[in-house]
């Protein structure tokens, strides 16, 4: 009896944590669908004072640059939805006529209307340079190699290129980004990749840049600072020559990839400097090591010389 | 030899009613589920979740191991005099420095074992999912253990005179104080027409400069640590631990323990 009681209790004690539970789950719905609401944004533009931040951080300084990297990435999620539901592979793309990106094909979602989204249509460096629609670079040669459980990035990423620029959104994305480098001036990714994503997400390129040269001063050592600081010159400021130098500094660091030497070279050659670009060249293959890239240097001049009707001597 | 085997009695006492204490055992279960959180989080991060994975689970161990030194410590001698056993042992006899200076060794061994344990869970962690391992990181995690040594002499010293609650405030102010000396040196620096100066001095000459155990920077972006540095923090770190514990061992002697 006394049993049965017990059971009893237990029972009704359960079922009012669970009647809790499910009314809380409400709730919290509820409460996120007025969180949307008008004034909502006003919650994702608050970015704290360094000061307070350092503060709050007791001395962690890099956790919280880690944790305002993070809020930077969440908040281009929640500011831009369209992001995360496209280019699904497998399907051909009916917008740039069969180009792949990656390595992987892509497709275009239409938005609510039916309209197809707009899209960089030659999303190549050297397309862009040559008129080739059909050049593709992959995501490692952009940006180096990721961890496959980054969704968001591989999500995000790879339609960044594929995206024309929204421009008009808020000012607070960089203010996320440079507060995360006051506190962590070592942590590269944010520098870099902060300033691509105000660049080509956001449409802010005078704070894109203002954030990679930031970057270029902090970790100079680094080879995506100059790197994609020619990417946005080349692609959204018309500034070719600018972008040839920018590759080339980074062409010339020392763990630099092996598509950026490339690149830099076909940059120079794209702006009529043939000659500059086949010095470069020459002047790489003397201090490089390793067979792959000499050898990918050694294929280059014999393309770029024949370009200007002479062998190079380094052919030889 | 006697004084020796005196202190090694409390010390192991007190070690293993440290170990087996429920409350260090939620805290490493909750620190494993940070470990497992970080991770998750870490995949959010566009290709950082290297550094915010050991940043997180570095600041997570140091940061746990720093609040069971507080908190347990805060009760470690304020509890044998509220409940009364304090006085069978110190009628052994055991002089009553030697209580405190056994009481202080094993309960920091307890809490640096669980520290360490906690460590190499991080560590496998960051094996298991293939992240390096660079030198700094384990410097990393010997400065901060030296950081949890200072706290666990403060939380000791403000238990051999004053409540629980008085003394988590004091550890907590001065642990608080302690992250924050780097600041204030560079304020002083900066402002050396200040009219707070000498008070500012003499607070900064009293509080622990914890910051002097923090390179977890160095461990996330492999910056080399100065073997210097590291003589030095360890000697600064000793030092004060010394001072400190004289400190309680004095207070203590003279406490009214009726």
């Amino acid at each position: 009896m006394r049993n049965r009681r017990i059971t009893y209790n237990a029972l009704i004690w359960l079922g009012m944590i669970v009647a809790g539970l499910l009314i809380l789950v409400q709730l919290q719905s509820r409460i996120e669908a007025v969180e949307k609401g008008p004034g909502a944004e006003l919650e994702l533009l608050w970015v704290p004072d360094i000061r307070v931040v350092h503060g709050l951080a007791l001395g962690d300084d890099n956790t919280a640059a880690d944790m305002l990297w993070l809020r930077s990435i969440f908040y281009l999620a929640e500011q831009h939805p369209e992001l995360d539901h496209h280019h699904h592979h497998g399907e051909e793309c009916p917008v740039c006529h069969g180009g792949s990106f990656g390595g992987e094909k892509h497709t275009h979602t239409a938005d609510n209307e039916g309209h197809s989204l707009p899209h960089v249509h030659n999303n190549s460096i050297e397309g862009k340079i040559f008129g080739d629609p059909d050049t593709t670079i992959t995501d490692e040669e952009i940006s180096g190699n990721y961890d496959p459980l980054d969704f968001r990035h591989n999500r995000s990423l790879k339609t960044l290129l594929l995206y024309d620029v929204n421009s008009g959104k808020s000012l607070h994305l960089y203010r996320l980004l440079n507060t995360a480098t006051d506190l962590d001036p070592m942590f590269a990714s944010v520098y870099y990749q902060g300033a691509m994503n105000l660049g080509m997400i956001e449409g802010r390129y005078n704070e894109a840049l203002k954030l990679i040269n930031k970057g270029i001063k902090a970790r100079p050592d680094r080879w995506e600072m100059h790197y994609y600081r020619g990417f946005i010159r080349l692609f959204y400021l018309n500034d070719k020559a600018g972008a040839a130098i920018d590759i080339q500094t980074a062409a010339l660091k020392p763990d630099a990839p092996v598509i950026v030497v490339q690149l830099a070279a076909a940059l120079q050659v794209g702006i009529g400097n043939v000659d500059m670009a086949l010095e470069f060249l020459r002047s790489l293959i003397e201090v490089t090591d390793d067979p792959v890239m000499r050898e990918k240097i050694h294929n280059m001049l014999e393309v770029y010389s024949k370009l200007v009707g002479k062998d190079d001597e380094n052919l030889h | 030899m006697g004084r020796l085997n005196r202190i090694n009695a409390v010390l192991q006492t007190t070690f293993r009613e440290t170990i087996r204490n429920k409350i260090l055992l939620h805290m490493i279960g909750f620190t494993i589920v940070m470990f497992g959180l970080a991770w998750m989080i870490g995949s959010w991060s566009l290709g950082e979740s290297d550094k915010i994975i050991t940043d997180l689970g570095l600041t997570i161990t140091s940061l746990v191991g720093v609040i069971i030194a507080l908190f347990a410590g805060i009760v470690l001698v304020w509890g044998e005099v509220e409940r009364g056993t304090i006085l069978p042992i110190l009628a052994k006899p055991l002089p009553r420095w030697e209580f405190i200076l056994g009481k202080f060794f094993g309960f920091g061994g307890s809490v640096l074992l669980v520290y360490f344990g906690m460590c190499l869970i991080l560590l496998l962690q960051l094996v298991m999912l293939g992240r390096p391992c660079n030198t700094e990181f384990f410097w990393a995690i010997y400065l901060s253990a030296w950081e949890i040594i200072i706290i666990i002499a403060l939380a000791v010293m403000f238990s051999s005179f004053t409540s629980p609650s008085l003394a988590a405030l004091f550890s907590l102010m001065l642990f608080v104080a302690g992250r924050f000396s780097g600041d204030i040196r560079i304020f002083l620096q900066y402002n050396p027409e200040a009219g707070s100066k000498p008070l500012l001095e003499a607070v900064y000459a009293v509080i622990p400069h914890l910051s002097y155990f923090n390179i977890r920077h160095a461990a996330v972006h492999a910056l080399p640590v100065q073997w210097e540095q590291l003589l030095l923090s360890t000697a600064y770190a000793l030092v004060y631990c010394t001072i400190v514990l004289v400190i309680a061992m004095l207070s203590f002697n003279h406490r009214d323990l009726a």
